[in-house]
């Protein structure tokens, strides 16, 4: 049994396990960008899955595609988990560095742009991974993000231009 | 290395979940069977909108025609007990042919008379009476026969005029008139007069004049002794002509007392042989107002009028409550919009 799905094939399960199946990879990837973790984006995953098993029931293919719908979820489950580890850093009164593995987190890039993305904010690598990576279109992920698609595309713009300027700075520093 | 390179990177290595998450998800999807349709989603606040909208409209519609119908239902039948045209003449025969003559004190009475309470006047006691009678008829032709014929009834009676006026101009106009009946034949007279056209306005009042009778008799009874008293005083001899013109003056002013006692006397006996009718007589207004509307008039009336109620209970509900929801949606927006504000920190410092 196979996971994976063609980019941009539509996909409408009708079944929880079946949109699991069909959106791991986007959701997962979309963490590990969020997270720069492997393990993280692991765990992340896993209680996406737990709540959306949960959530189900609520789930309205009119709406939107259970892709959308999971990667709502994934967002939540994530920005949860920076709260908690912001709250935690304060009470630890630690640097604002987050302990997170800065290299390697994706496989198969070159090492001066994955450098470029750790050094991103995680809001410009979101709307990399949504726009870039996973293609969502800009009505979804607008939705997803929760502003206009006119700001889904200038803050992608604007990433993606630093992501450009940071690979640059690497090549000649 | 350009943004085009970039992408394409970034699409190339598009990050896959390892086999221990595609594991771990699997048994997740498998552990526990999707639950039932959650009631937020069921009722959703647009779906709910879309059938409880039009659903309070129809109850709102129906109660409106149902109500509607059972209340021009109930009009009709309380047009059907209103006094028509003529009727009051009718009532009238009939009270005086069946309905005993009331008994009356000292005090007067009055009455609007609507069919079987028109009062007779009594058989037995001195009484003050009174009627006025508002005829309608159909226009200024019909006035001035229905005048003429109301003389012609007073005078057939017995009867005098004691004002008369007539206004008319072109077919609308107005004609007054006050007569006195002999009161034993009163009723005949309104009875009459009744029916020279629609009755819409009749009033009887009886004041009794026994007591004031009585007293007037006592007053006569006294005087007279006391004129013959002093009379005998006068005849006697031996009088000082002080003491004569002294009773001669008693004497005097005891005699015009009694002349103003006998002039009330007869005046209150002229009253109680006398009824006063006043009669006004009118054209009708609008002869197209007086028609009857149908029931479905009637019930479109009501319809329209409980629509406008329950419009008005809207109204006022949104009026009340519309507070409320604004301070709640802002709040709530306030929240939300923070909610995000405070994500996006949150992104941006991560």
């Amino acid at each position: 049994m196979t996971l994976t799905r063609p980019v941009g094939a539509p996909a409408a399960p009708q079944t929880f396990a079946g949109a699991a199946e069909a959106h791991l990879d986007d959701v997962f990837g979309y963490l590990l960008y969020l997270t720069r973790d492997r393990e993280l984006a692991d765990d992340l995953a896993s209680s996406t899955f737990e709540k959306a098993l949960r959530l189900w029931g609520r789930f309205d293919p009119r709406r939107g595609s259970a892709r959308t719908w999971l990667l709502g979820i994934a967002r939540t489950t994530a920005l949860d988990w920076f709260r908690a580890e912001e709250r935690r850093r304060k009470r630890e009164q630690a640097a604002a560095v987050p302990e997170l593995h800065e290299e390697g987190f994706v496989e198969g890039l070159s090492p001066e742009l994955e450098r470029a993305l750790a050094r991103l904010s995680a809001g410009e690598r979101e709307v990399i991974v949504l726009r870039v990576v996973l293609e969502l279109d800009g009505d979804a992920a607008a939705r997803l993000l929760g502003i206009s698609p006119t700001a889904v595309s200038t803050r992608l713009s604007r990433a993606l231009k630093r992501l450009e300027e940071l690979v640059r700075d690497d090549e000649l520093g | 290395m350009s943004s085009a390179d970039l992408i394409t990177e970034l699409r190339a290595t598009r990050p896959v979940a390892g086999d221990a998450l595609r594991e771990r998800v699997r048994e997740i999807a498998a552990s526990t069977p999707p639950p039932r349709r959650a009631f937020a989603t069921r009722f959703a606040p647009r779906r709910v909108a879309l059938v409880a909208l039009p659903a309070a409209a129809a109850v709102a519609l129906t109660t409106a025609g149902a109500l509607g119908l059972a209340r021009s239902d109930g009009s009709a039948r309380e047009a059907g007990t209103a006094p028509p045209a003529t009727t009051a003449a009718d009532a009238l025969r009939s009270t005086k042919e069946s309905a005993p003559g009331p008994t009356f004190g000292a005090a007067g009475s009055a009455a609007t008379a609507t069919p079987g309470t028109a009062l007779p006047p009594s058989a037995t006691r001195p009484q003050r009476y009174a009627a006025e009678l508002t005829i309608e008829v159909a226009d200024a032709d019909a006035l001035s026969a229905a005048a003429q014929r109301a003389l012609r009834i007073t005078d057939s009676l017995g009867g005098y005029v004691v004002t008369s006026s007539l206004d008319a101009q072109g077919e609308d106009g107005s004609s007054s008139l006050v007569v006195r009946v002999p009161t034993a034949r009163v009723q005949d007279a309104i009875v009459r007069m009744s029916e020279l056209g629609k009755i819409v306005g009749q009033r009887v009042s009886i004041e009794d004049l026994g007591g004031q009778q009585d007293v007037l008799a006592r007053q006569e009874t006294a005087l007279v002794g006391e004129i013959a008293r002093l009379e005998r005083q006068l005849s006697r001899s031996g009088l000082v002509p002080e003491e004569r013109a002294a009773l001669r003056s008693r004497l005097a002013q005891a005699r015009a007392e009694l002349v103003q006692v006998r002039a009330a006397q007869a005046q209150s006996r002229e009253e109680a042989r006398y009824a006063t009718v006043s009669l006004l007589l009118r054209t009708e207004e609008d002869p197209g107002v007086a028609a009857p509307a149908s029931r479905f008039d009637r019930t479109l009336d009501e319809i329209g009028r409980i629509l406008a109620w329950e419009a008005a209970a809207l109204l006022y509900a949104l009026v009340v409550a519309g507070p409320f929801v604004l301070v709640g949606a802002g709040v709530w927006w306030l929240s939300r919009q923070r909610r995000r504000r405070d994500d996006e920190r949150l992104l941006a410092a991560s």
